[in-house]
């Protein structure tokens, strides 16, 4: 294929001028049969490396993905480019579109899956019969950083591919270090035979500050000016879903002439959509969010990505704030912190593993399980006779299976001698999950902390230089937020006629204007 | 339910959960209409607004889960004055909704088609409703702009028939045209109504929609269903012995029910078949310009307060006739 023929493409299925950075060299290497490892930062356009390729590849493209919104979210994306061969199998459908899928299978440019789905047998064996070209592995990052622990399936992603008949792989991902990144490499191609294409993954387009707050309150008081000031497009991330709504209503209380709505995982399914769109459709200035509401937001102007709450590691952070400036422009990073707020994230950490203190009793009650009855009882009664959140007892789940003791809900091993002896080994590894997300939360909070460059630090685990930014840097470099870009409050009419909107939506006043 | 069935027995019912005994209460309890009307309600959140009417003391719970109306909540429900009297959850719940998505994403489509905007995200996701609607447009794309002409037309007509506030729930829920629709909870903040409020007004206008549009040659009328009939099983059978020409008093005899559940079914036909003369029902023609004037005048709909300003002169059945013909 010509470099030619590659940019005309690039200009009349998606179109775009030219490549970004990253974009090309990937593509051709991909292109030639060469595995590829890219690690690019957050919205410098990631998804093209193999949307591109797969409308040249004779196979199908095969693509692995962490979370079911964020697949279909580029579903939609790609169909509305007019890309119409595109679908994505994930255990929520139900069986009459899962089958309507694979009656048509080898048809598609990309198939979208999550790692789940692609160890399933019945899945795989439909596989076997078409060509895939291209498997790529999007945030990949995911192998490493909690692959050992609630992604087991994408630890076994490797004995997957080998079903597929070794097509080209590419791993993509925004936040891994350098021993993330040898990770994925040494599991995805045993070979090592991946070609890195590393580049930098600071934003130079992005100021960074952290204002510390005595109360919520003052947080509250603090993102309300801002709003008024500055006009921009812009999320704020909560840690809980109350959160997002209080927040949501205070704001729309106190606040003139700003759009703000909510949004988290609880809400139904439509109105999470109409959020979503009427934001992107710059209806909508300001969403009060948790972390539901980030990877996979692709607005291109959005400024201001304010943190109320941190979250417990730094990547989710840089996720979160690569929702900012995805067209390049100056856009900021604030996290208002107030010293209480460390006991939040440590408890959703918490929240996540069984306590070690439980062990034996949780084991005692599994034990009665265990010789009672050739199976466990269904989730809900587990978490409710064990005392578990459901978090937690899927990551029981996971171990007791991982280590041969249960298989879905069959027992497998009836000796309780065996069950005693994976109880130390279970409380172990709980252990070491709790250091290293303590480690974790440590290395976020010591980034609050720091009175040094803020760029520097966020991003020196993850590569040696830190570019020099194109906005001010940050507030250790002696940027402050109220010099943040604003806009000159180019509100969008409120239509509240309704006889007006209705004009508007079927196009009504042009069509009375002619006649 | 007046206290004989439980909590769960009601949330079966708004969840349209088809068990034999949710149906057998839904029939007994006359309010099969409300059968399946909000399938995504929540125990919790049904819970939570059961927990808010104790508060205010307009019900009590009772033992066994189930809960009654005290006297402060039956006089708040107004003497039997119905708000919602499109609702026909028992024949409609499916159809109805079926409806609301088909229309919603065509116009979304047609009209972001008319101005060349190709590049959009439906805001309904059902792969069925997308699979008609894409059919449906193939159809019309010779003649886009004069079908979205005419929808609007349509749409406009229905309308100005509603309250100011009804129009408005309607309007801001479409996405087309630039525009994307409201979400519940917007639509509770512009008029302080409750988000499940809002979510029963919206299924009560688009039943409205549903059945006026079904009584009307019209563009709308293409996006029905209509071997669904639009009366239940039960108003059909007294239907037709009336159509037959037999009297009220023969037709009760002849099925052996209660004379008010053959009123309920006339005031059922009066309102879902435009074609049914309510003439026949009524003293004279007279007592509907009496009846109608008076609901106009005190602006009310309650019946008591009509019945007694008619210095008793009609029966409240004739008044529901009337309301439900001409005034709705
Ligand atoms: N060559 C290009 N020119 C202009 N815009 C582009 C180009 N390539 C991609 N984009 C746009 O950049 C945006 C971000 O792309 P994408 O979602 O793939 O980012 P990403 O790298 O996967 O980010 P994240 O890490 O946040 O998932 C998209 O809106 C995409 O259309
Ligand atoms: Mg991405
Ligand atoms: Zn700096």
């Amino acid at each position: 294929m010509a470099a030619m023929d590659v940019k005309h493409m690039l200009y009349d299925y998606f179109g775009y001028e030219n490549f970004r950075e990253g974009q090309e060299e990937i593509i051709n290497d991909i292109l030639k049969g060469h595995n590829c490892l890219g690690i690019l930062p957050t919205g410098s356009g990631k998804s093209l490396c193999y949307q591109l390729p797969s409308l040249l590849l004779p196979g199908v493209t095969i693509v692995i993905s962490p979370l079911i919104s964020l697949m279909i979210d580029q579903v939609k994306q790609l169909k509305a480019h007019g890309i119409k061969n595109v679908a994505a199998l994930n255990s929520f459908m139900d069986r009459s579109e899962r089958a309507e899928v694979f009656r048509h299978l080898g048809r598609y440019n990309v198939l979208y899956m999550s790692p789940e789905m692609i160890q399933n047998e019945w899945v795989q064996a439909h596989l076997k019969t078409i060509t895939v070209s291209l498997l790529v592995v999007d945030e990949a990052h995911c192998i490493s950083q909690w692959g050992h622990e609630f992604r087991t399936d994408y630890m076994r992603l490797a004995s997957a591919i080998q079903v597929l008949g070794e097509p080209t792989i590419l791993a993509l991902s925004a936040t891994a270090t350098p021993d993330v990144q040898q990770d994925i490499i040494n599991q995805l191609s045993p070979s090592c035979d991946m070609v890195r294409h590393v580049y930098p993954m600071d934003r130079t387009n992005i100021s960074f500050a952290v204002e510390r707050c005595s109360q919520d309150e003052d947080k509250l008081r603090r993102i309300r000016s801002l709003l008024e000031s500055r006009h921009v497009p812009s999320m704020i991330y909560f840690s809980s879903r109350q959160w997002t709504e209080q927040a949501a209503y205070y704001l729309q209380e106190h606040t003139k002439d700003v759009r703000i709505s909510f949004y988290h995982g609880g809400m139904e399914q439509t109105d999470r959509l109409l959020v979503q769109q009427q934001f992107m459709n710059n209806q909508l200035d300001v969403v009060c969010c948790t972390s539901a509401f980030g990877m996979g937001v692709d607005k291109q102007n959005i400024r201001m990505v304010i943190h109320f709450h941190v979250p417990a590691q730094v990547e989710s952070f840089i996720q979160e704030v690569g929702r900012a400036g995805r067209d390049g422009r100056h856009s900021v990073s604030l996290v208002l912190y107030n010293d209480r707020d460390y006991h939040i994230p440590a408890r959703l950490n918490e929240r996540e593993l069984p306590a070690i203190g439980r062990m034996d009793e949780i084991f005692r009650q599994l034990e009665f399980f265990m010789t009672s009855g050739p199976s466990l009882p269904a989730d809900e009664d587990m978490q409710e006779a064990l005392q578990l959140s459901e978090a937690q007892w899927n990551f029981l789940q996971r171990q007791l299976e991982i280590r041969g003791l249960i298989a879905k809900r069959k027992i497998r091993v009836h000796e309780p001698r065996f069950w005693q002896a994976e109880k130390q080994r279970i409380t172990e590894f709980i252990k070491l999950r709790m250091q290293y997300k303590q480690s974790k939360l440590t290395e976020m909070i010591s980034w609050i902390d720091t009175s040094m460059c803020r760029r520097e630090q966020l991003f020196s685990a993850f590569q040696d230089t830190i570019r020099n930014p194109e906005v001010p840097c940050c507030d250790g470099c002696g940027f402050c937020v109220d010099e943040s870009p604003r806009s000159p409050s180019t509100q969008a009419r409120v239509v509240s006629d309704w006889q007006e909107r209705l004009r508007r939506i079927f196009n009504q006043e042009v069509t009375y204007g002619k006649t | 339910m007046k206290g004989e069935r439980t909590l769960s027995g009601l949330y079966h019912i708004l969840t349209g959960k088809r068990s034999s005994q949710t149906l057998q209460d839904a029939r007994v309890y006359q309010i099969s209409r409300y059968f399946g009307i909000y399938k995504s309600l929540s125990r919790y959140d049904l819970d939570r607004l059961i927990d808010e009417l104790e508060q205010e003391g307009d019900i009590e719970r009772a033992e066994g889960g189930s809960a009654y109306l005290t006297t402060k909540g039956e006089a708040k429900v107004e003497d039997g004055r119905d708000p919602l009297p499109y609702l026909n959850g028992f024949l409609l719940h499916d159809i109805v909704p079926q409806f609301a998505r088909k229309l919603l994403l065509y116009i979304q489509t047609i009209t972001n088609m008319t101005r060349n905007e190709l590049h959009f995200i439906p805001i309904i996701e059902d792969k069925n409703v997308q699979e008609w609607v894409r059919e449906r447009y193939d159809q019309d794309k010779k003649q886009l702009q004069a079908v979205n002409d005419a929808i609007f037309c349509e749409l406009h007509a229905f309308l100005t028939r509603l309250t100011e506030t009804q129009a408005h729930l309607f309007v801001n829920r479409l996405s087309g045209g630039g525009y994307i629709g409201k979400t519940l909870q917007q639509l509770s903040d512009d008029i302080e109504y409750g988000r499940h409020d809002i979510h029963v007004f919206l299924h009560h206008l688009w039943s409205q929609l549903y059945v006026t549009v079904r009584n009307e040659t019209a563009i709308l009328y293409s996006f029905t269903d209509d071997t669904k009939p639009l009366i239940t099983r039960s108003a059909q059978k007294t239907h037709d012995l009336l159509q037959k020409g037999h009297q009220l008093a023969a037709v009760q005899e002849i099925r052996n029910l209660k004379m008010s559940t053959i009123q309920d079914h006339i005031v059922e036909m009066a309102l879902m078949l435009p074609e049914f003369d309510i003439l026949m029902y009524i003293p004279d023609s007279d007592a509907i310009h009496s009846i109608a004037a008076a609901a106009k005048r005190l602006e009310t709909k309650k019946l008591k307060t009509i019945h007694q300003a008619c210095d008793g002169r009609f029966d409240y059945f004739h008044i529901r006739l009337v309301l439900a013909r001409y005034l709705q």
